[in-house]
């Protein structure tokens, strides 16, 4: 939660009441609809960046990119109907944008977001089990799959989202997006098979 | 992992803890502050470069291109009536006052009065070309105390 909820609430409003002077009430609205995003959409977001770009502090820079985005564009924020799947699209587009250009620089995954990650929920004991190496590299290979399968799979990760909302994002239907998250486990499992990654 | 995602196959717990790691990291300390921080900022900014773009009503660009076009139309016209005013003037031809400010060559008029001929009636030397160079005339008229070389003699020239 933010520290200085004074400081948020019409922060916006001498900029745009010199623009549109008509409209200070309006002006009004836009702060608060988008301090409101921040605080409920900011941490949704944050999984869904980081589970692409895998580096805390570049997920924190796509949320941060995609608020300024909601910033530039605050004039159509009236007439979007979901903003969570307009968030999570703008997120998405940015997140894949960012990694498309990364990919000929090396691999920046942190150890420490790693650990960071390890806490986050009351997980089961098993879920420990896993090794590092081996959430390293059946993370390596979910990046061999198809885009489509793949963009499906980790999307479906973020345990916010349903399959409407997925397929809202990913601009296709329900059923598709079931296909290709079954098609994506399917083409995971005969990977790791030759993997010889144990069960 | 989204629950409503039903799961099959043989790796489907393995894939499952990494699915519902990545799906579930808590975002860093103070994310939203920083993004709150960061959209009055863009804000501010946003503001001082509008404030900064009209110039007595004018955007930059547009008062620069105003300035610079009347800076070069006013040096072509200065240039342009300087150099008419220092024009060499020939013989039996008058400058044509012309009230438009430019004008060309075109414009030159014919004098009022005739032109004075040459005291002999032929210009002041002659050019003898059959043996393939300019000969001047003992007889040419020259100014008083100018000499006149004569043309040593030679073999003709192809």
């Amino acid at each position: 939660m933010s520290t200085f909820p004074g400081q948020l609430t019409g922060w916006m409003g001498p900029a745009l009441t010199t623009e549109r002077e008509s409209v200070p009430a309006k002006t009004l609205d836009s702060s608060e609809t988008i301090t409101a995003l921040v605080t409920e959409y900011s941490a949704t977001l944050y999984r869904v960046a980081y589970s692409v770009m895998r580096n805390a502090a570049e997920a924190e820079d796509a949320v941060q990119e995609a608020f300024l985005r909601v910033l530039k564009h605050r004039d159509k924020l009236d007439s979007i109907l979901d903003h969570r799947v307009w968030l999570i699209r703008i997120t998405w587009n940015i997140v894949l944008d960012k990694k498309r250009r990364s990919k000929t620089r090396p691999e920046n995954d942190d150890i420490s977001d790693y650990a960071r990650i390890l806490p986050s929920k009351d997980h089961r004991a098993d879920d420990c089990l896993i090794s590092s190496q081996q959430h390293d590299r059946i993370l390596s290979l979910v990046d061999c799959l198809p885009r489509k399968e793949r963009e499906a799979l980790l999307l479906s990760a973020v345990e916010e989202l349903s399959t409407v909302q997925i397929a809202a994002v990913l601009g296709t239907t329900e059923s598709s997006i079931r296909s290709r998250i079954f098609r994506a486990r399917r083409q995971l499992s005969a990977l790791l098979d030759m993997e010889g990654v144990s069960r | 992992m989204n629950p409503r995602i039903p799961s099959n196959g043989n790796h489907d717990r393995l894939i499952d803890q990494v699915l519902r790691r990545i799906g579930s990291a808590l975002p860093p300390e103070g994310m939203e502050d920083r993004i709150t921080a960061r959209l009055i900022r863009e804000r501010a900014g946003a503001q001082t470069a509008s404030s900064g773009r009209l110039f007595f009503g004018i955007p930059h660009l547009a008062f620069g291109a105003a300035a610079a076009a009347i800076g070069s139309f006013a040096i072509i016209i200065g240039s342009v009536h300087h150099s008419r005013s220092i024009q060499p003037m020939l013989p039996g031809v008058e400058p044509h006052s012309s009230s438009a400010g430019i004008g060309s060559a075109g414009a030159a008029r014919p004098a009022d009065r005739p032109v004075t001929p040459s005291p002999a009636g032929r210009p002041r030397s002659v050019r003898r070309l059959p043996e393939g160079r300019a000969v001047i005339s003992p007889q040419s008229q020259k100014p008083a105390g100018v000499a006149v070389p004569r043309t040593p003699p030679g073999p003709p020239r192809d």
